[in-house]
């Protein structure tokens, strides 16, 4: 298992490497010179050149480059160009409400859509099977900033029972946190619980037709433990997969979820520095949400080779 | 005392609000220690047969006629979770496929060790250790080690040693082995078919051999029942068979077997196919593809007569005293 892990690992290496090229020339690409947007229109040219000498951009592009691995190799991101605190810091800060809004909606998605998934295949055209299917077809079509805002105005602003905003609560205080974390990742997790109802009721449709099926109830097994035991955990390989792909895109709309209801995180992180054209801290953010996507595939590989024997992990 | 009853027994299947019979009139019986064949070619009905027996037919299809008897107890009116405490327990089941037959994400161990739990209340240590007995009875080798091995690390041969040992862990009173080594090596198919009689003498189990296989029906089977388009077209000890098939269907599959001592050349086949189950026909089934149809064979399914010694039945209007003239009176 070890190996496995220290084999999928060292996959990740090319894979990383080339993310974060590309990151660094996204940035540079941009039309524009940081120096004028940030200095303004009316700099001199020699406030710019003290500007470029810097920040290092008057150096040729490929000791630009080399710098810029050879300080992420040393865990450095170099400091913001506006506020001059190191990125590092700055992303470490917010990182954790990022995580945990990712991993609660994901608990969100999963823990709702695979019991909807099996009701629906159960009832197979009935009235349950029907409620699932418009549920998750309303959670397909609802944009994710349209059902944060009714969720918001339901729970928090009618029923009262969840915070307008919820601003960082320290670790300190669990229940609040708790609390002003639950709108957010039900909203973040909604679309996902629609995908993962629908790819585990696909997946039961068509497990409930295997032979070994069969053979569970030849051997007289009760029905419920068939449909929930044997059945489900051949379709959980792939609500792992499904999982493990849908996690980047879940991280990505969790920028939006953050603004909308006003978290720290990434995600406003993000906007800030677009908006101010901060391109370290924005180079700095893509690698972090880079290495974050990268890790998460290779955690879904891991889980993959936990549930399903076949995986050769030795 | 006979181990299953099966008395006049009739599956009809709803396709689109049509109902029609893929089981017709079915009657047969397994004594203790018997192994009963039922031959025929594919789509005749043997696994709908199977199905019916165990109550797993697909939703569409329902037993509207007839007993399914296992030790004196009618098994057709049966709720599900009645039928949940008999299968396993007294009817153990083989089947054709190995290779999909076994759960991929659990151990074989554990797969053997369910019913035990579930039937005989064993507890999780006992059923382990009566599991890797069983695993030992199929001759699977190094049982002890294997317990925890996947179905994915086992050839056909052995998973179906695995499958088989599922079937007989609660001592079934009855073994029902849906072409159980079709999908196998020849060299194994032998030893299965041999450990499968092994394994029913010791428990005096009553098994029903499904099967196209007639050389399997030949060495294996103490009777024989020949079904055709869902109907038992006639049945009869293997050895009546083998020397006086009585029905046209029986005569043409016996003819299409290759033997030693006449030329490859004289090998019959049997012209035509097998009705669907949508088109099944009213009269006789065969009719169709029999070289002997008459008019009567069009207008009713035949009666089940007693044409030779006892124990011989055949379905068929050519057996029936005066039975062209019938149509008519």
């Amino acid at each position: 298992m070890l190996r496995y892990f220290g084999r999928r690992v060292l996959t990740l290496i090319p894979t990383l490497f080339a993310v974060l090229t590309l990151a660094f020339v996204l940035v540079r690409i941009v039309p524009g010179d940081p120096a004028l947007i940030i200095l303004g229109d009316q700099a001199t040219p020699e406030a710019i050149a003290r500007f470029h000498s810097e920040t290092g951009l008057d150096l040729p592009i490929w000791q630009q480059y080399l710098g810029f691995l050879s300080e992420l190799l040393r865990g450095d991101l170099g400091v913001s160009m506006i506020s001059n605190r190191p990125v590092l810091t700055s992303i470490m800060e917010v990182l954790p409400y990022t995580l945990e809004l990712s991993l609660a909606g994901v608990a969100v998605g999963v823990s709702f859509g695979v019991p909807l998934g099996v009701i629906a295949a159960r009832s197979n055209g009935g009235w349950a099977d029907w409620a699932v299917r418009i549920l998750t077809l309303g959670g397909l079509s609802f944009p994710a900033f349209v059902s944060a805002v009714m969720l918001l105005l339901v729970f928090s602003v009618w029923l009262g029972w969840f915070p307008v905003i919820s601003t960082g609560k320290p670790i300190t205080d669990p229940v609040g946190r708790l609390m002003s974390l639950a709108l957010p990742a039900f909203s973040l997790g909604l679309v996902m619980m629609a995908y993962v109802a629908r790819v585990t009721r696909g997946g039961m449709m068509n497990v409930m037709r295997s032979d070994f099926i069969r053979t569970a109830r030849a051997k007289g097994v009760p029905a419920r433990r068939i449909v929930w035991k044997h059945a489900l955990r051949n379709v959980l390989l792939g609500v792992v997969t499904f999982t493990g792909l849908y996690f980047s895109v879940l991280i990505g709309n969790s920028v939006l979820t953050e603004i909308v209801f006003n978290r720290p995180g990434l995600g406003k992180l993000v906007v800030g520095a677009l908006e101010r054209r901060d391109y370290t801290l924005l180079q700095g953010l893509v690698v972090a949400y880079a290495i974050l996507v990268v890790l998460v595939n290779a955690l879904t590989d891991l889980c993959y080779g936990a549930v399903d024997p076949r995986v050769k992990t030795e | 005392m006979s181990v299953l009853d099966v008395d006049n027994l009739r599956t009809t299947l709803n396709l689109n609000g049509r109902a029609c019979h893929v089981l017709r009139d079915v009657s047969f019986r397994v004594a203790e220690g018997e192994t009963l064949a039922i031959v025929g070619e594919s789509g005749c009905g043997k696994s709908m047969l199977a199905m019916s027996i165990m109550g797993l037919l697909p939703s569409v299809a329902r037993i509207t006629q007839g007993h399914v008897v296992l030790d004196g107890h009618a098994l057709e009116k049966e709720p599900e979770r009645a039928m949940e405490k008999i299968r396993g327990a007294r009817i153990g089941m083989v089947f054709q496929e190995p290779m999909t037959a076994l759960n991929p994400v659990f151990t074989v161990g554990a797969q053997i060790s369910e019913p035990l739990r579930d039937h005989l209340g064993l507890s999780r240590r006992d059923a382990r250790e009566a599991a890797i007995e069983l695993m030992e009875k199929v001759r699977i080798p190094s049982a002890a080690s294997r317990y925890t091995s996947y179905p994915h690390e086992f050839s056909g041969g052995m998973r179906q040693r695995v499958v088989i040992a599922l079937a007989i862990a609660c001592g079934p009173r009855l073994l029902i082995a849906d072409e159980p080594t079709t999908a196998l090596d020849v060299t194994v198919q032998r030893q299965l078919l041999d450990l499968l009689d092994h394994l029913q003498d010791e428990g005096r189990m009553g098994m029903l051999l499904i099967t196209h296989n007639l050389a399997i029906v030949a060495g294996h089977a103490d009777r024989v029942v020949v079904m055709y388009g869902g109907d038992v077209v006639e049945s009869a000890t293997v050895r009546d068979l083998f020397r006086n098939p009585a029905h046209p269907y029986a005569r043409a599959l016996l003819a299409s077997l290759p033997r030693v001592d006449r030329d490859l050349s004289e090998l019959a086949s049997i012209p035509g196919r097998v009705p669907p189950l949508a088109g099944l026909p009213d009269g006789c089934r065969f009719k169709d593809r029999c070289p002997h149809a008459m008019d009567i064979c069009e207008q009713m399914p035949p009666p089940t007569e007693m044409p030779g010694e006892a124990g011989h039945n055949v379905r068929c209007w050519l057996h029936v005293e005066g039975g062209e003239h019938a149509a008519d009176g």
